[in-house]
């Protein structure tokens, strides 16, 4: 066979099937590598979006403690009293859990504004997807623990707590 | 094929790489604001000892230093955040001064 027929042959059988046979040995010891990384990836990026949601909560927060005394700090309820001697307000934080339309159970954490009286001034949700939300005052330090619904439905916690400094000057209320 | 199997792991590879630094310089981040907090909520005074916090199972470093001001009563804490064992001189610094009375 003359050299530009051999040129032109091609692949025989034989090489075909030893090419595909490295192909299928290698995609087969890459995937589950592939696979790994997709998971971690998925898991981190899930993480990483649920504590962006919970800083958005924390945002707030920092900006009324700042601004506010600790008035009651409890497991599930964060009481901060406007300072002042004229018509005073509060402001609460509690998480509210609710059931849409689609059946799934919904959960935010809300910041109310009430008045001297107890009438709701103001009430929005300040981060959607908060699952707890926990808060300690002691000593002069109150800490917020937050642990936030991940895109899969896992709670992910928004660690390290957050640890503020309230505005009372004789640090935290006596329960 | 093997370049595209090549490209898909190196571009996953760098964006995990990317998301534990980011993660970790946040929670560096909020170390060191915990503590400027708790620093102002004790009243504490120079040298403050270094804590290692454990979070997600990474230890850190949080060390407080004092650098020498020539104002008598006026002292600057700078705290740095740290992973323990980081060999790099990377980490996160927030600063915090204050007039002593």
């Amino acid at each position: 066979m003359s050299r530009v027929l051999r040129r032109q042959a091609g692949y025989t059988l034989v090489e075909t099937i030893v090419a595909m046979t490295v192909g299928a040995i290698v995609i087969a010891a890459v995937f589950p590598v592939f696979l790994l990384l997709y998971r971690v990836e998925t898991t981190w990026a899930n993480a990483s979006q649920a504590r962006a949601s919970g800083l958005i909560a924390e945002d707030s927060l920092l900006r009324d403690v700042r601004v506010y005394e600790v008035e009651r700090s409890e497991p599930t309820l964060l009481l901060l009293r406007a300072l002042g001697t004229g018509p005073t307000y509060s402001v609460t934080y509690s998480v509210k859990r609710w059931i849409d339309s689609s059946g799934q159970v919904r959960t935010a954490l809300l910041r109310t504004v009430r008045d001297k009286d107890g009438n709701v001034l103001s009430q929005r949700a300040v981060a959607h997807g908060i699952r707890t939300f926990t808060t300690g005052c002691f000593g002069s330090t109150l800490s917020v623990s937050l642990v936030v619904d991940g895109s899969d439905g896992t709670p992910v916690p928004v660690s390290p707590d957050l640890l503020v400094t309230p505005r009372n000057l004789k640090g935290c209320p006596t329960p | 094929m093997a370049v595209a199997v090549v490209v898909l792991l190196g571009s996953l590879s760098s964006l995990l790489v990317g998301s534990r630094i980011a993660q970790r310089r946040t929670v560096e981040e909020r170390l060191a604001r915990n503590q400027i907090e708790s620093l102002i909520a004790l009243k504490a005074e120079c040298p403050v000892t270094a804590l290692t916090p454990i979070v997600d199972g990474i230890t850190y470093k949080v060390e407080t230093t004092c650098p020498p001001t020539q104002n008598p009563g006026y002292i600057e804490l700078k705290v740095t955040a740290h992973e323990l064992h980081d060999p790099s001189d990377l980490g996160k610094s927030l600063s915090v001064d204050r007039v002593q009375q």
